[in-house]
């Protein structure tokens, strides 16, 4: 039982909807359908580099061949889960945050049918047990995915958490972007990006980040501000890339 | 004893460290988010630290009883 106050004291979740049978059985269906189509629509994308003409898989891999905190923008969530989620082996080193909701359950069942390790938790109403679930899972050897500007904004204005967990973790922050040349924006506070099918979409990878384990609070705050840099110079890199 | 008042010293140091609040007035009363003014983000850092500096792991039940100052105290004593 968490004592009132605690350090894990959070607030109760929003949701109302519960977890009967039939919407637990509703998700189970559901889940592999909206996985199929997620991927059918992405085979169509052509995906490039924002430094060169391919897709670069092999920078993919090595980036994310040793555990790493990837983060992007929270609006570039769906294109750059699903770039993640292309290669199976790359897919497989990755954990994701996802809320313990009902609402959480259906994104949950997708990300782990693509192979991926899930944590149930909320930055927002339980934010330090969600933080060491993270932790636990890097020490597991996954690379949690982290939305710096999520799950509410400001949006694109980075919140310390993701150079925090660096720190603790000692594992370096990779940041990651991308642009596509059409998309629909969801009516969401961050609006989120959807690619249009057969269209373009370019990625980059941006430098490693290192923050080292005895980071006082001027450094944590000078590696929040070198995140936020670039992962907007990598969007607009990308954006450059789309207009050559 | 001697070992007790070490490991309350060197608590107290990081809490200092990682808060910002001068040794001098921390209280055992004080709450860790009210009064000390800990987030999530400084909060997991003060775990990360502890478990460093002692060499042990904090249970999630175990940090889900750490309200005050005081928990903290209790805990880093109870490890002697």
């Amino acid at each position: 039982m968490t004592k009132t106050g605690s350090l894990f004291a959070g607030k109760p979740e929003r949701s109302r909807r519960r977890r009967t049978p039939v919407r637990k059985f509703l998700y189970r269906a559901l889940a592999p359908l909206i996985d199929v189509f997620a991927r059918a629509v992405w085979s169509t994308c052509r995906k490039v580099d924002a430094d060169s003409d391919t897709g670069d898989r092999h920078a993919w891999s090595a980036a994310l061949a040793e555990p790493c905190v990837p983060c992007f923008w929270h609006e570039q969530l769906v294109p750059c889960i699903q770039r993640l989620r292309q290669e199976r082996a790359t897919a497989e080193r990755l954990a994701y945050l996802v809320s313990p909701s009902i609402d959480g359950d259906l994104f949950a069942q997708v990300l782990e049918r693509g192979g991926s390790h899930v944590v149930r938790g909320s930055s927002t109403r339980s934010g330090l047990r969600a933080m060491r679930g993270l932790q636990r899972a890097i020490k597991q050897g996954f690379s949690p995915v982290i939305t710096p500007d999520g799950p509410t904004g400001p949006v694109r204005e980075a919140k310390p958490g993701a150079v925090v967990l660096s720190q603790v973790a000692g594992v370096p922050i990779l940041p990651i972007a991308c642009a596509p040349a059409g998309c629909w924006r969801a009516p969401s506070w961050d609006r989120l990006i959807v690619p249009l099918p057969f269209g373009r979409v370019a990625f980059a990878i941006g430098q490693p980040i290192d923050v080292p384990r005895n980071a006082d609070d001027a450094q944590i705050e000078s590696a929040r501000v070198q995140l936020e840099q670039q992962l907007s110079g990598l969007t607009e890199r990308c954006r450059a890339r789309l207009k050559r | 004893m001697d070992q007790v008042e070490a490991r309350r010293g060197k608590l107290l140091d990081l809490l200092t460290e990682i808060s910002g609040v001068e040794r001098t007035k921390l209280e055992p009363t004080m709450n860790l988010i009210a009064d000390v003014g800990l987030d999530s983000a400084k909060a997991l850092r003060l775990l990360a630290e502890i478990e460093e500096e002692f060499s042990i792991e904090i249970e999630d039940e175990d940090a889900e009883r750490m309200s005050t100052v005081g928990d903290l105290l209790d805990y880093v004593e109870s490890l002697a």
